[in-house]
């Protein structure tokens, strides 16, 4: 696949429950060897919206992902797509080896060796049914399932929820270590960003089914800025029109957008903001919402 | 560029059903339960009383003779086929209900089988899996009871011919093997109606899945349409006995395949069975845990 074919191509993804709009009217263009985090609040439409992408639920608009209509072709679509919902999904009652002998059986891509040498790693034994494991290693499980096919895009929808630390971290190590490539495209979405932020080359935020600002995690750092001030230059500062304002010990924490950081530096301390302040700013100043800045 | 991987032949159909059996362990546990029950019972009476019925049974007519020796063999050919049937209803009954109340159609629907073949192969362990795996318990159970009648007959001293003969030893395993088809799909629309059902239902799958059909015949019984009610719900249950088979002059069922398939009933049934699948497998399209 050339770099410039979208994995996935979105205009006007709409999908609407009665009179509840989940979705509403979202544009999205995911190239190719990207890692998309997609946060935002509960409600927000991240999973409705991946519902619409994974061919699980019917949507209003125009929606391809590698080409296909999800809704029409679902099948076809998982020979190159693969997602964990949640970690509560897969078959109480299944056994692990019957887990690896079923996805043998009816995904070509699946490579068992690979999935075998990540269960290796683990402590996850063979004759073990899932029911029996911790919700620990229910997902390393469904990872080592899913690292083993060779896909092309790889959704992720809060597959770290009701983990304990240690499993997130090797969770997101291991993806990036073990699977990650130039050709594969991994999409997360979570409502806790700062776990997910260093790995990530793009985030959208989603709020009300809309997305409120979309960039790239380089474009990121030449956008936002935080600037740390003390006494008379609080009112200097509030004169940029910051984005966000909080109090901490005496200081005003500001954030800003697009403004020039050279001014931003006169007046004090000037740092990247992490992705969730940003997130928190962007999404408290809505309903005025932000077009994206990529 | 990702290396292509070397087409390796991948069965969804097939791989799905056994997916069925591993999740479902008394779809071959009840009817071998049952058989197991029948055979001991079976084998208990004839060592007790086989050579009493032998020394009986040449005073008898000849048709007497064939029905009194052969009637143990259809009760087990019978009790089971009722087994797997009621376990073929139950199954259906949860089939696509269990994945969305455990959340694992989200595993499934992230693999690469379509929504058709999941329903096909859901709908095949009833009209396929089952019907075989009570053909071959049948078939067992029925070898041990012949091999153990002849042991104790000629422990007696009694001609074996006088047993065999009274057997109808190629009639049994083919006459079984086409009863097991025929009731297959005279119930087609029976487990279709209860996959659409587990399919629909959020919850109360048994309610929702007996209570129409029962409003429905109390309505026609109420307007008058069907008066002998009764009698209808009775030969919609042994069908493909009645159907099916056609009775000699002596009081012997045969099988009869070309009155069981010129009667408009078994194929009606196919049909609204199809068309059940049909919308099954579009609900489970549009599916979600709850």
């Amino acid at each position: 696949m050339s770099v410039t074919t979208p994995v996935i191509a979105a205009r006007g993804l709409t999908k609407a429950f009665n009179k509840h709009i989940a979705v509403n009217g979202i544009d999205l263009n995911i190239e190719s060897g990207r890692i998309v985090g997609l946060v935002g609040p509960n409600g927000a439409g991240k999973t409705t919206a991946l519902n619409s992408i994974l061919g699980l639920t019917p949507f209003q608009g125009e929606l391809k992902v590698l080409g296909r209509d999800p809704w029409i072709e679902r099948d076809l679509l998982m020979r190159d797509v693969c997602f964990i919902a949640d970690v509560a999904v897969l078959p109480r009652w299944m056994r692990v080896s019957q887990a690896l002998d079923y996805v043998e059986g009816v995904h070509q891509r699946f490579n068992r060796t690979q999935a075998e040498g990540f269960l290796a790693k683990t402590t996850i034994k063979h004759n073990s049914k899932v029911a029996e494991l911790s919700k620990g290693m229910v997902t390393q499980l469904h990872l080592a399932l899913v690292m083993a096919i060779d896909a092309k895009l790889l959704v992720l929808d809060e597959p770290t929820l009701g983990l304990d630390i240690l499993f997130q971290k090797q969770f997101y190590e291991s993806l990036i270590h073990d699977y990650y490539d130039k050709d594969r495209t991994i999409i997360v979405a979570t409502h806790h960003i700062d776990e997910i932020a260093h790995v990530l080359t793009d985030v959208i935020f989603v709020d009300g089914g809309r997305i409120v600002l979309s960039c790239s995690t380089d474009d990121f750092e030449s956008h936002f800025f935080e600037l740390s001030v003390r006494g008379e230059d609080i009112a200097a500062a509030r004169e940029l029109n910051p984005i966000h304002e909080r109090h901490t010990f005496g200081r005003s924490v500001f954030l800003f957008r697009d403004v020039d950081p050279e001014k931003l530096a006169a007046l004090g301390e000037v740092r990247t903001p992490s992705l969730s302040d940003v997130f928190v700013a962007v999404i408290t100043n809505q309903p005025s919402a932000v077009k994206g800045a990529a | 560029m990702s290396i292509e991987n070397t087409h390796r032949p991948v069965r969804p159909f097939y791989w799905s059903v056994r997916r069925e059996l591993w999740e479902h362990h008394s779809l071959s546990l009840a009817p071998l339960i049952v058989a197991a029950v029948a055979l001991i019972g079976m084998l208990i009476s004839v060592v007790m009383s086989l050579a009493k019925s032998l020394a009986k049974v040449a005073t008898m007519e000849p048709v007497e003779q064939t029905s009194l020796l052969s009637a143990p063999y259809s009760a087990v050919a019978l009790l089971v086929m009722i087994t797997s049937v009621i376990v073929g209803c139950f199954y259906c009954l949860d089939a696509l209900h269990g994945e969305r109340r455990d959340r694992s159609i989200l595993f499934w629907k992230s693999l690469p089988v379509s929504d058709a073949t999941t329903v096909l192969a859901k709908a095949s362990i009833p009209m396929l899996v089952l019907p075989l795996i009570a053909f071959m318990i049948i078939t067992v159970v029925q070898l041990i009871t012949v091999f153990v009648s002849t042991v104790v007959v000629l422990a007696h001293g009694i001609s074996v011919a006088t047993l065999w003969s009274k057997l109808p030893f190629m009639q049994m395993p083919i006459g079984v093997f086409y009863f097991l088809v025929a009731t297959a799909l005279w119930y087609a629309p029976v487990y279709a109606w209860l996959l659409f059902i587990s399919a629909w239902a959020k919850r109360g799958t048994f309610i929702w899945a007996v209570v129409p059909p029962m409003a429905l015949i109390a309505f026609v019984q109420l307007v008058g349409i069907a008066p002998n009610v009764g009698k209808n719900i009775r030969s919609q249950l042994i069908g493909s006995a009645e159907l099916g088979f056609s009775v000699t002059a002596n009081g012997e069922m045969i099988p009869d395949p070309m009155k069981f398939l010129s009667s408009p009933e078994v194929w009606i049934g196919l049909l609204i069975a199809a068309g059940l699948l049909l919308a099954t497998v579009r609900l489970r399209r549009r599916r979600e845990p709850f």
